[in-house]
């Protein structure tokens, strides 16, 4: 990285500019957002940043497309990701672009500009995790008047970072003289260069300013001694110079485009009312009046920084100018050009609210899909309340971008405004009831959510797929958090058909992921595990595919494939921490635990929950998630025949009536700890109950769960046997071996008594008490001798994609040496002779 | 309320005033300018800061203080 750090008008831009002119051949300079340098073989990408990229999601968009200059490869899987409604973790979205950027080969410079105008932290923590993830390809620029917010001294220590600093860009006397007299062209004696140095400190923007007070002048040495022997402020001292010497309809165009970010020769004639000012602004830039050319045609300019606050300064003194007119002006110039930003901007600054709200209510609705809250936030809080409450579009957008962002108090005015003034206008009424739907669900208010998600999709064309999805995927996870998961699969198959009609592939893939989950609450194990792992093949690195590993992980160990399953709950669990949703980790360390546990890894299994402990206690997590991390810890508990324990964590299990009573371990705590202390009759009436509920909800595992525990609370051997019976012809056709095994001994002996009986399912009895052997440690069919790695792992899923070894190790970004190693080991560990077959076989043993 | 105090190096035009909020500009030292006045919290200093350093201003020093918004009321 190389940080050129120093006040304004040192010449940081400009340094960096020739530095990579001059190591690049076929750099051009190019220097505004979105404006990056066009040639094919670029190595370099300029961002320019102002004080409209203080928005995450923008920032991210406008350093993707940066990016995309250098290879168009990188940013398409991240685009994709952008693409889904609501805010991603920028973890995800960064781990994502950090990848594409590993299979760019050739080095390349990316330059950040003006990054002192950030002042956002989730943009410094974005900035932070890229540093600190950099692939070796990147060479990173940061040009900014203030030390960024990064680790510094740690990169500094690392020697990972060159700087250049205000002492390194002060003039010395020698390049002075030779600014002045070469450049220019002034013919001025040593002792007044020696006298100007000395005034301006080698400060570039001083010598320019103080050189172009001079061309002209007939007596050089009067002016050098009256603004050497001056004590004002140089700029203060120099601009009034410039600026009186300049032709009054020059002085005019500067006072009245310093309102401009940017501007070109149309907008200028626009907001002056004039013609000709093309040719003004070239005429400006070879005057070397502080005008920066932005582009190749030189249709873009802006003003030195510098330059354009003091401009502005003296447009505010001045009595006779109405910066609002101009503001409204440039506005309307912004608004045709298709500028929208821009043209918001301005119309704000001109207190045109009117205006203003029309621009922003046409252009919510897609900032809203791209994620730049914080800009339409910003929009909308500059504008005063009376104006927005009276338009319902702009309310309910104002309401979501605040729900999305966590506001919810505020968002619920706004909403409840929105359905207000909508009345009885089902075209309007529609979007707004799905915005309250949603609203009511994150704040917790389940049933009210599913009142006005259901009205919402009475009253919703069928054509409104996006709105129609969100009130679907609204109803879908309520339903789930109520428990009703007939109720949720209707849901999320109605968000699944909107979501394939209108593209959204983040919604698709939440919808199969919950589907995934609610069959195996159904007991449908394999149609589970079909969609894990088509969720896993199509998902990309979006967030369902953490919780599809960790639901596929569960699935393998009730099969008793503790291998796979841990491995699937490994990356599950990585993938979760990158995602930034602590209750998909918690998932993650609950399944870990409950295998941990089921491997006899009984230290290990603990570890795993101090872990889960620690980060409940961290993060703000629901009570749902810690009741089932308490609920984890009694079954870990049990397992380890420690009551007394297990007694502690089962107070901490409350159950709200909301709640699933048959997420698996949430409604059966209390029943466990009645079996662990032999009070069998209690227990066996609750699980009576129990068992009424299941059936009623369909909760095929929950069933067969329940059967298992009343054969063990059962008064008499016959009964706990017909209770086995039962719930061995509902286990058998998906193949439940987990639910049995962890009932330990009393349920082996169960078994066993069956087997010695004889009769129907006596292979599957033997299977199950296959499984009993040891803690569960002893290699099921099919375990390879030596696990694969995880690198390993991520071969194997390559070369069963059909990738080459070049293809694997471009992917990998490492040598093609290595990846014909990996596959060597592979093959070796899975005891074949072929990659085909090593493919196949890792097909069999649920490796794929 | 922040009662604050800003010294800068140079002499810079009493018309910034305005720009900064309002706040007094008076030259203090033959080369220095002393910046100061009522600011409603940190953020507004930094603000501030942030200004002095767009315009390549040299701070040589910043100080401020917590003062009552209704101070006299208080003293009553």
């Amino acid at each position: 990285m190389t940080l050129v750090s120093a006040s304004a008008g040192y010449g940081k831009t400009t340094l960096v500019t020739e530095w990579l002119a001059a190591t690049i051949p076929s750099f051009i300079q190019g220097k505004e957002s979105g404006d990056e340098v066009r040639r094919s073989r670029v190595r370099a990408t300029w961002l320019s940043l102002d004080k409209a990229d203080n928005d995450p999601a923008r920032f991210l968009a406008y350093l993707i497309a940066a990016l995309g200059q250098v290879d168009t490869r990188i940013g398409e899987r991240t685009r994709a990701l952008l693409q889904s409604p609501g805010p991603l973790p920028p973890e995800v979205v960064l781990t994502t672009l950090i990848n594409e950027i590993a299979v760019v080969h050739a080095p390349f410079i990316l330059v950040l500009d003006d990054y002192h105008v950030i002042q956002a932290l989730p943009i410094h923590q974005q900035l932070d995790f890229l540093v600190e993830h950099q692939p070796p390809q990147m060479h990173l620029v940061i040009i900014t008047r203030e030390d960024p917010p990064l680790p510094l001294a740690r990169l500094r220590a690392r020697g990972q970072m060159v700087e250049i600093r205000q002492d390194d860009l002060r003039f010395s006397p020698a390049e002075c003289a030779d600014f002045l007299q070469r450049v220019m062209d002034l013919d001025l004696t040593q002792g007044d260069i020696i006298a100007l140095e000395r005034r301006t400190e080698g400060w570039i923007a001083g010598l320019q300013l103080a050189a172009v007070s001079m061309k002209g002048r007939a007596d050089l040495s009067n002016f050098v001694e009256a603004f050497t022997g001056s004590s004002h402020y140089i700029l203060d001292y120099l601009i009034e110079e410039v600026f009186e010497r300049q032709p009054v309809e020059a002085q005019d165009f500067l006072l009245k485009t310093s309102i401009l970010d940017r501007m070109c020769g149309p907008l200028c004639d626009a907001v002056l009312n004039r013609t000709g000012s093309r040719d003004l602004l070239y005429r400006l830039e070879h005057a070397n009046l502080f005008i920066i050319a932005l582009d190749q045609t030189r249709t873009w300019y802006r003003y030195h920084r510098l330059f354009a606050e003091l401009l502005r300064q003296r447009l505010q003194a001045s009595d006779t100018l109405s910066e609002d007119e101009l503001h409204r002006l440039a506005s309307g110039w912004f608004a045709t050009q298709g500028f929208i930003p821009e043209a918001i901007q301005h119309a704000l600054a001109a207190s045109d609210w009117n205006r203003a709200a029309a621009l922003i209510s046409d252009n919510s609705v897609p900032m809203l899909r791209s994620g730049e809250l914080m800009t339409l936030l910003g929009w909308l809080k500059a504008l005063p309340n009376e104006v927005i409450f009276t338009r319902p579009e702009l309310c309910q957008n104002y309401g979501w971008a605040l729900t999305l962002t966590g506001q919810l108090d505020a968002a619920d005015i706004y909403l409840q405004q929105a359905e207000n003034i909508a009345g009885d206008d089902e075209r309007l009424l529609g979007p707004i009831l799905v915005a309250r739907a949603y609203h009511l669900r994150v704040g917790g208010d389940i049933s009210l959510a599913i009142d006005y998600a259901w009205r919402a999709l009475s009253i919703l064309p069928q054509a409104d797929a996006l709105s129609r999805g969100l009130a679907a995927l609204t109803l879908g996870l309520a339903y789930w958090n109520k428990g009703d998961f007939q109720e949720s699969e209707r849901a999320f198959l109605e968000v699944d058909r909107a979501a394939q009609q209108s593209g959204n592939h983040y919604a698709r893939m939440t919808a199969l992921t919950y589907l995934g989950n609610i069959q195996a609450v159904f007991g449908h194990l394999h149609r589970a595990a079909e969609l894990c792992h088509q969720v896993i093949q199509s998902g990309g690195p979006s967030a369902p595919v953490a919780p599809a590993h960790i639901e596929l992980a569960a699935l393998f160990y009730e099969w008793n494939q503790l291998h796979s399953a841990i491995q699937e709950v490994q990356i599950g669990i990585e993938q979760s921490q990158h995602t930034g949703n602590p209750l998909i980790l918690l998932d993650g360390y609950r399944t870990l635990a409950i295998i941990q546990q089921g491997r006899g890894e009984a230290k290990e299994a603990l570890s795993t929950l101090k872990k889960a402990d620690q980060l409940v206690e961290s993060h703000q997590v629901s009570p749902l998630g810690r009741f089932r991390i308490a609920a984890c810890h009694v079954q870990v508990a049990l397992a380890q025949e420690d009551l007394t324990t297990a007694q502690l964590w089962a107070e901490q299990v409350s159950e709200p009536t909301d709640i699933s009573l048959f997420d698996p371990c949430l409604g059966l705590t209390p029943v466990r700890i009645l079996l662990a202390r032999q009070d069998k009759t209690k227990a066996a009436e609750r699980l009576n109950e129990l068992y009424d509920t299941a059936c009623q909800k369909g909760c095929g595992a929950g069933m067969v769960e329940v059967r298992l525990l009343q054969s063990l609370a059962a008064d008499t051997p016959e009964n706990a046997l017909h209770f086995l019976q039962d719930a061995l012809k509902m286990a058998q056709p998906e193949g439940f071996l987990r639910t049995f095994v962890d009932k330990g001994k009393p349920m082996e002996a169960l078994l066993e008594r069956l087997r010695s009986q004889g009769g129907e399912l006596k292979e599957y009895v033997q299977a199950i008490l296959a499984a009993f052997g040891g803690t569960g440690r002893s290699a099921p069919q099919g375990m390879l001798v030596e696990p694969l790695s995880e690198r390993e792992l991520e071969v194997l899923r390559l070369l069963a994609q059909g990738l080459s070894n070049r293809e694997i190790a471009q992917r990998l970004v490492v040598t093609v040496g290595t990846v014909k190693s990996h596959v060597h080991t592979i093959i070796d560990k899975l005891g074949v002779s072929s990659r085909t077959q090593a493919v196949a076989r890792a097909r069999e043993l649920a490796l794929l | 309320m922040l009662q604050i105090e800003i010294r800068i190096k140079g002499h810079i035009n009493p018309q910034w005033s305005e720009w900064f909020g309002g706040l007094t500009i008076r030259h203090s030292d033959p080369d220095e300018t002393l910046i100061a006045g009522l600011v409603p919290d940190q953020a507004a200093l930094y603000g501030i800061i942030s200004h002095l350093r767009d315009l390549g201003l040299k701070l040589t020093s910043v100080s401020s203080e917590e003062v009552q918004e209704n101070f006299y009321e208080h003293n009553r």
